[in-house]
């Protein structure tokens, strides 16, 4: 189901969460909404299930407005960060109230409801965990079985409030690449909520990208690391230096020496002459040894598939730089080295 | 006669330190205290419980059985443990439904006065029963504030069975309000709204889902209100008028056999009492222990 959003704003008292958002979620995708602490991203996803109310602004799921629509008529199933379980209810149970309170009318028999809870177990693969109360069960598997009782309605869209938060770094990443299985699976317009921008870039078809109550940017995971639109999304997605930097004849300079001619600088906006800053990302700076270098090594880390050295030039500035590592680790520098810096691509932003 | 070496003095194990292995069945601990408070909870529980009550029994066992049977079996007791029993279980129900709307209105939303609210549900607690007993007589005497109207739609409350109760509800409430209100603070709306998303209605959230988490707590308040509902004196005896067979209860008749220097048929009705305590404390812990099923296991 396609989701349109236009003009949201929601305050609470005094505090505005989300100033205006407009966002279009294409039917089938899977779509992360990533921001900091406070950044609305939560609210939003609320709104979306109806468990908000919106002070202005329209939710169209398809062509209907569900703007006064509790959650029940939304065709939404939700997953709390935190399970919401029904503590008293076997993981059957849990699984079966979606079916059990329907009317009489529509409800399933008896038969029918097993054998929909036991799929849906299965396609989550806790069907061994059947009898089991939540308080017995793991992080992971409360995790699964919280979705299963989400699809037990099958909602036409599936919300996500931090999937992963509550959960240790392995079975985190297990999870991870086992929902996107099942997206793929269920073809499901799926939207989740999460502050971990590993989780967001590697998980969704797309992001939006929130702070303080704005959408600061949409799109493709790459598009948003290789094209941040502005200096918010740069400064939270992924590592960055920043350089005082100034723009003279089209040319970004950083300490009036220019930027070499080869390196790609986006210029945010149209302008011809401004000081500023220079976003670049650690792997977008080179080094080279050199005794006459602006910059000294001050320290190497060598664990992983990158080289991560940190310099401080000679105004003081700590500079990170990721370089890829060889089979062998000849070339690298060392504490107290002096090496020269070259900026391969950034962002500038006028101040 | 050659003794086999116990497993206790192999050798090759290395003697614990003296503080790790006082008690067989103590689980080790650095932690010292254990002999010193369960001393005095010893002394404490024996002092405040067990030695009177086993005064009471031993009392009433200079009876004999026969005396024993006749002394509790006479309409006029029968009538009034009947009255203080099922008075007090009715008053405890009664009180579990209003107990936790209250509970829940206290937690759940924030109004002016709630505070104020909060702190008149312990009034039972703190006014003297006898007190509260003379307030709720004059209110519900014939020509009472509320006596007066239910009077003209002809029910009676004070001086009837209808007053006991009334009086027994008062005294119960705050313990159905004080159990129930911290487990449902402790309930996560999310859950509601986890059923909200599941298409149930709000009766089906609060019969499927607020219910059965609050039981527990529920049976505890529920229980507490009934055993102190059927020891009540000092409330009760107000508004009661205490007619033999009718609205006489059977802590009063203990005072009156008192009162007669029949020490021990006195200790007999109030042994009965006694023993119904401790089954109903039973059956409450089992369903307790059932209700809390799904808990830790």
């Amino acid at each position: 189901m396609d989701i349109t959003v236009s003009g949201l704003i929601k305050g609470f008292g005094s505090f505005t969460a989300l100033h205006g958002v407009d966002l279009d979620i294409h039917n089938g995708e899977l779509m992360a909404i990533l921001g900091p602490s406070g950044s609305g991203k939560t609210t939003l996803l609320r709104l979306l299930a109806g468990l908000e109310q919106p002070d202005a602004g329209t939710i169209r799921f398809g062509a209907k407005d569900v703007g006064g629509n509790l959650p029940g008529d939304r065709d939404v199933g939700f997953v709390f960060q935190h399970y919401a379980l029904f503590r008293h209810m076997s993981v059957f149970e849990n699984v079966a109230f979606g079916l059990r309170v329907r009317p009489r009318k529509t409800r399933p028999p008896e038969a029918e409801i097993r054998k929909r809870v036991n799929d849906l177990l299965n396609l989550v693969q806790v069907d061994w965990l059947t009898n089991r109360y939540p308080s017995q069960l793991s992080g992971g598997q409360r995790q699964r079985v919280a979705l299963a009782r989400a699809l037990a309605i099958e909602p036409q869209v599936l919300l996500l409030d931090e999937p992963f938060g509550a959960l240790d770094a392995k079975v985190r990443r297990e999870l991870r690449r086992w929902l996107r299985d099942l997206h793929r699976r269920l073809g499901m317009t799926t939207v989740f909520v999460t502050h971990d921008q590993e989780e967001a870039l590697d998980l969704a078809d797309r992001v939006v990208v929130m702070g303080q109550g704005r959408v600061e940017q949409i799109g493709a995971p790459q598009e948003l690391y290789d094209a941040p639109a502005n200096a918010f999304v740069y400064r939270f997605l992924g590592e960055t230096n920043e350089l005082q930097a100034s723009l003279h004849a089209g040319r970004v300079r950083v300490q009036n020496a220019p930027i070499a001619e080869a390196a790609r600088i986006d210029l945010s906006g149209a302008i011809k002459e401004a000081d500023g800053t220079l976003f670049v990302r650690p792997h977008l700076l080179a080094l080279t040894p050199d005794p006459t270098g602006v910059a000294t090594v001050t320290h190497v880390s060598l664990v992983g598939a990158m080289l991560r050295v940190e310099v401080e030039t000679h105004d003081g500035q700590n500079l990170h730089v990721e370089i890829p590592r060889g089979p062998s680790i000849d070339l690298v520098p060392r504490p107290g080295e002096r090496v020269s810096l070259m900026v391969r691509g950034g962002l500038f932003v006028a101040a | 006669m050659t003794s086999l070496p116990s497993p206790l003095d192999s050798p090759t194990l290395p003697p614990s330190p003296t503080y790790l292995r006082r008690w067989g069945w103590k689980r080790p601990s650095v932690l010292p205290g254990f002999g010193l408070t369960m001393g005095f909870t010893l002394f404490w529980l024996s002092l405040i419980v067990l030695i009177p009550l086993g005064g009471m029994i031993l009392k009433t066992a200079t009876l004999g059985w026969d005396a024993f049977f006749n002394a509790i079996s006479t309409p006029r007791v029968l009538a009034a443990l009947r009255l203080s029993i099922g008075g007090a279980l009715i008053a405890a129900i009664i009180n579990a439904v209003f107990g936790s709307i209250i509970a829940w209105v206290l937690v759940r939303y924030r109004f002016p006065g709630r505070r104020l609210a909060d702190a008149l549900v312990d009034i039972p607690f703190a006014l003297p029963t006898a007190v509260a007993g003379i307030a709720l007589t004059t209110l519900f005497a014939q020509n009472g504030w509320l006596g007066a109207p239910l009077d003209k739609l002809g029910i009676q409350v004070a001086y009837t069975p209808l007053g006991v109760i009334v009086a027994l509800i008062f005294v119960g409430l705050p313990f159905v309000v004080r159990t129930v209100q911290p487990v449902l603070a402790d309930l996560d709306p999310e859950i509601e709204e986890a059923a909200l998303c599941l298409r149930a209605s709000r009766w089906q959230t609060i019969r499927r889902v607020i219910l059965p988490s609050l039981f527990p707590a529920l049976v505890t308040g529920t229980a507490l209100a009934f055993a102190r509902a059927v020891g009540e004196y000092g409330s009760v005896i107000f508004i009661a008028g205490n007619l033999p067979m009718v609205s006489e209860i059977a802590p009063l008749l203990i005072v009156i056999k008192l009162e007669e220097f029949s020490y021990a048929e006195a200790t007999a009705i109030g042994t009965v009492m006694l023993s119904f305590a401790f089954l109903m404390l039973l059956a409450l812990n089992g369903l307790q222990r059932w209700s809390r099923r799904y808990e830790e296991a």
